[in-house]
């Protein structure tokens, strides 16, 4: 994990988002709803969700391809919306590849050469090169993996400072994943450039991400530094020689339980709060085993939606 | 802040052609081979004394391909702007750094690029190298050789304004819709609605309802908007100013269209129409042309019919998977109040004959026909349908001719038929569907005779065309006071006023 100095940022004030009720049809849903964070310069920012969460919808809004109607997305200050400099700033990477499919590598270039100003030939070389992708064959022969490589390529040589990629990562085999994660961080730490990432697998993003926001139904359940996700929960793992400690006795000593599960004697508690105080309170039951387990961030994402009822309806 | 916008433009049109090279090269193989086909078929006429007369470059083959290129410049502008329609294309094309007003117009110069540029480059070239055989080989003057090019430029002016209609009709219906599907057969649909609606009503109102065959003044630009530019080709009395007119109107809808762009944004992507106004005004306008050309040539329940299915099924494949049986009854409705205001509208033509068309129509006047013959030579033709039969009269027989016929100037056109008759009784009408205006029909309908006389000035030989109507039950009172006349013999005249028209 990196970080460097905070300056301008991309800020998201209030935002919501209506989908449908238009001619023809008379279903909406709200896909954002009053939605507000930060994300500053410089950092890793990791958007996690359940599927139709609503991350993708604010990933567009923020690059300006959908309009606010409620709130406002600024870059650096500006409104993004039908902005060409609050737009030049941002390069978005979408889900699908399907609309390169009649370009080469070569006409991939030219073509984001026209619009980026400060779009590095040399770089777009450098790095096709290094990933060995032909120049001369259409895009719609590449796999679908070098399909990501060649958009990734072009989103790094615009050289701008925010790089958006919605499931950028899908479709690279875990070798591939490693490298092309790699290059992108290493081209972003030499300008200080941010990169916003969506991503269904959660360990990804908690492994290159320093912050990371969590949506569900539209609405924001937290965004924030990675660390003080972490720290505003835990993991413990407890045990009694003669007895098996329930839930309803944790709950008793006013820890917040989250999850509780049990194996044997050994039971399992993943409890909101300070892990010292936490840990403090448990001791005072004498027990033979008590510790500290790392929590991920795939924990915290799972029981979050949990608390929410995500998913639970399914399995039972 | 102008110049780099412009640069912007120029910048990302040159990115769109780039992606849509399969375009391009088509349109080029269209016009090329069109121009080449031009080339092929070029010949002067020359006289008997060795001098220039005339040049032919007429392929009907290389107008055929241009007009192709032309027609194709549908599909160009259905891909140029697929970002309207496709999700994908939207994520990328207007996450891009360009204003909306500024990807609007750098679409537009694409499509002038990739479809207008090599129509019009092949039409110059191919006028640069007919004028110059004329000029260096055929011995004619610049003049000379310009003078006899002009109907070949009018057709490709034509072609050049058929290329804009498309293009303009096309980049509307898209962006008024979300699928592509949506926006390639409103565009066709449109395309054919404004080439004949306009045209049929004016002429329902004008001739049909007001009972006059012309108006010193008439809206010919909106007839010659769309198919009907091929007018300016085959009437070479058609000012060339219309084609300018033309061009513009396709301009104003090009504009109109970055108005309506610039107020969506990717969202609407995907929803098969975007804009309800559009969808409700391209329903009415499909339902009265349908309405308006069985009014004229068919059973005109079964047009009412035929419309009826084609605007559900249409509001069928818009809605997509979403029916109910409310909706189902409001669509029924709005096709009855569409259904019902056309007659309205024929109604209220019918009533106040062609909404006062009528009353400044040029009428026949004998005075204004006695202030242009005053020689003692005139022949006199008479026209019944297709007889033609010729009199000479002399400036006497000529007066009283005009006497006879002043009598009956300002017989009004309107009869006791009333409106509903003339819906129902169907049985008589010609049963095809390009019949035109038959007028005649109307005519006889009402009850009256339509008498054209040509008379022709021997000494300076020109024509004058004189129409007037006389009810039926006048027409033997009118034959017998022309054959009072000198000059007009009986066996002649028999078939004058054959009522040719009551079926």
């Amino acid at each position: 994990m990196w970080r460097k100095e905070r300056g301008t940022l991309i800020a998201i004030n209030n935002v919501s988002m209506d989908f449908g009720g238009g001619f023809g049809d008379r279903d909406t849903f709200k896909a954002l709803d009053n939605v507000s964070f930060q994300i500053p310069d410089g950092c890793i920012y990791g958007f996690l969700g359940s599927n139709g969460a609503g991350k993708s919808t604010l990933m567009r809004m923020i690059c300006g391809v959908y309009k606010t109607k409620n709130g406002s997305i600024m870059i650096d200050g500006e409104e993004v919306y039908d902005n060409p400099t609050a737009k030049s700033k941002i390069f978005f990477v979408n889900d699908e590849t399907i609309q390169y499919a009649s370009f080469t590598m070569t006409e991939l270039k030219k073509y984001y050469a026209g619009y980026y100003p400060d779009f590095s030939e040399e770089l777009f070389d450098s790095l096709t090169a290094k990933l060995g992708l032909p120049t001369n064959k259409r895009l719609s022969q590449f796999s679908k993996g070098m399909k990501r490589q060649a958009i990734v390529i072009a989103g790094l040589a615009c050289k701008t400072k925010y790089l958006m990629l919605d499931e950028a990562f899908d479709g690279l085999d875990p070798a591939m994943r490693n490298i092309i994660k790699t290059m992108i961080i290493e081209e972003l730490m030499d300008r200080n450039a941010a990169l916003i990432i969506s991503s269904h697998n959660v360990a990804e993003i908690s492994e290159i991400c320093d912050r990371a926001m969590l949506i569900h139904k539209g609405k924001l359940i937290f965004a924030d530094e990675i660390d003080e996700l972490r720290s505003g929960f835990c993991k413990i793992q407890i045990a009694f020689q003669d007895k098996l400690i329930t839930c309803d006795d944790i709950k008793a000593e006013g820890i917040e339980v989250m999850k509780y599960s049990a194996v044997g004697s050994v039971a399992l508690v993943i409890a909101k709060g300070e892990p010292q105080t936490i840990m403090e309170k448990l001791k005072k039951k004498k027990p033979a085993i008590l510790e500290l387990v790392p929590l991920t961030l795939e924990e915290i994402f799972i029981y979050e939606l949990e608390v929410r009822g995500y998913g639970t309806n399914i399995l039972e | 802040m102008a110049r780099i916008s412009w640069s912007r433009i120029v910048k990302a049109s040159k990115a769109e052609c780039m992606t849509h090279k399969k375009m391009r090269f088509i349109t080029l193989l269209l016009t090329v081979a069109g121009m080449l086909m031009g080339l092929a078929e070029f010949s002067m006429g020359i006289g008997d004394n060795g001098e220039f007369q005339s040049i032919y470059i007429d392929s009907y083959v290389g107008i055929f391909l241009l007009c192709t290129a032309a027609f194709f410049s549908c599909f160009t502008v259905f891909e140029v702007f697929r970002e309207l329609t496709s999700r994908q294309h939207a994520d990328v094309q207007i996450s891009l750094p360009v204003s909306a007003n500024e990807r609007f117009l750098s679409k537009i110069l694409s499509v002038l690029k990739i479809s207008v540029l090599p129509i019009a480059a092949a039409e110059i070239v191919l006028s640069i190298f007919a004028l110059m055989i004329c000029v260096f080989w055929g011995g004619a003057t610049l003049g000379n050789a310009l003078s006899a090019f002009f109907p070949i430029v009018r057709i490709y002016l034509v072609i050049i304004a058929f290329t804009m209609f498309f293009v303009s009709v096309s980049v509307f219906c898209m962006t008024c819709c979300g699928t592509k599907g949506e926006g390639i057969y409103t565009s066709f649909i449109l395309m054919f609605i404004i080439s004949v609606l306009p045209y049929l009503m004016w002429y329902r109102i004008s001739i049909t309802f007001a009972g006059v065959e012309s108006l010193p003044t008439e809206p010919t630009f909106l007839f010659y908007w769309g198919a009907g530019a091929f007018m300016i080709v085959l009437d070479s009395d058609t000012p060339i100013l219309l084609f300018f007119i033309n061009v513009i109107i396709s301009c104003l809808v090009i504009a109109a269209a970055g108005v309506i762009y610039k107020k969506r944004d990717a969202q609407a992507a995907g929803k098969p129409i975007v804009f309800k106004g559009f969808f409700e005004i391209f329903m009415f306008l499909g339902i009265i042309t349908v309405c308006d050309i069985s009014f004229h040539s068919l059973i005109w329940w079964l047009g009412v019919l035929i419309a009826g299915i084609i605007s559900m099924i249409i509001r069928i494949v818009v809605s997509r998977a979403k029916l109910s049986v409310k909706s189902f009854m409001i669509w029924i409705v709005q096709f009855a109040a569409s259904a019902g205001l056309f007659f309205l509208i024929m109604f209220a033509g019918y009533q106040t004959e062609g909404f006062g068309i009528k009353y400044i129509s040029p009428h026949f006047s004998g005075s204004e026909f006695t202030a242009t013959i005053s020689t003692t030579d005139v022949e006199v033709y008479t026209r019944s349908t297709n007889f033609y039969y010729n009199y000479e009269l002399d400036n006497d027989g000529l007066n009283k001719l005009l006497d006879v016929m002043d009598g009956y100037k300002d017989i009004s056109v309107k009869s006791n038929v009333t409106f509903w008759d003339t819906v129902t009784d169907s049985s008589g009408r010609s049963s095809y569907l390009n019949s035109g205006i038959d007028y005649f029909d109307n005519l006889a309908e009402r009850g009256l005779t339509s008498i054209y006389l040509t008379v022709r000035d021997q000494s300076t030989d020109e024509s004058y065309e004189i129409q007037f109507y006389v009810p039926k039950d006048s027409t033997e009172d009118l034959k017998d006071k022309i054959l009072e006349i000198d000059g007009f013999s009986c066996d002649q005249n028999d078939d004058i006023f054959e009522n040719s028209y009551s079926w």
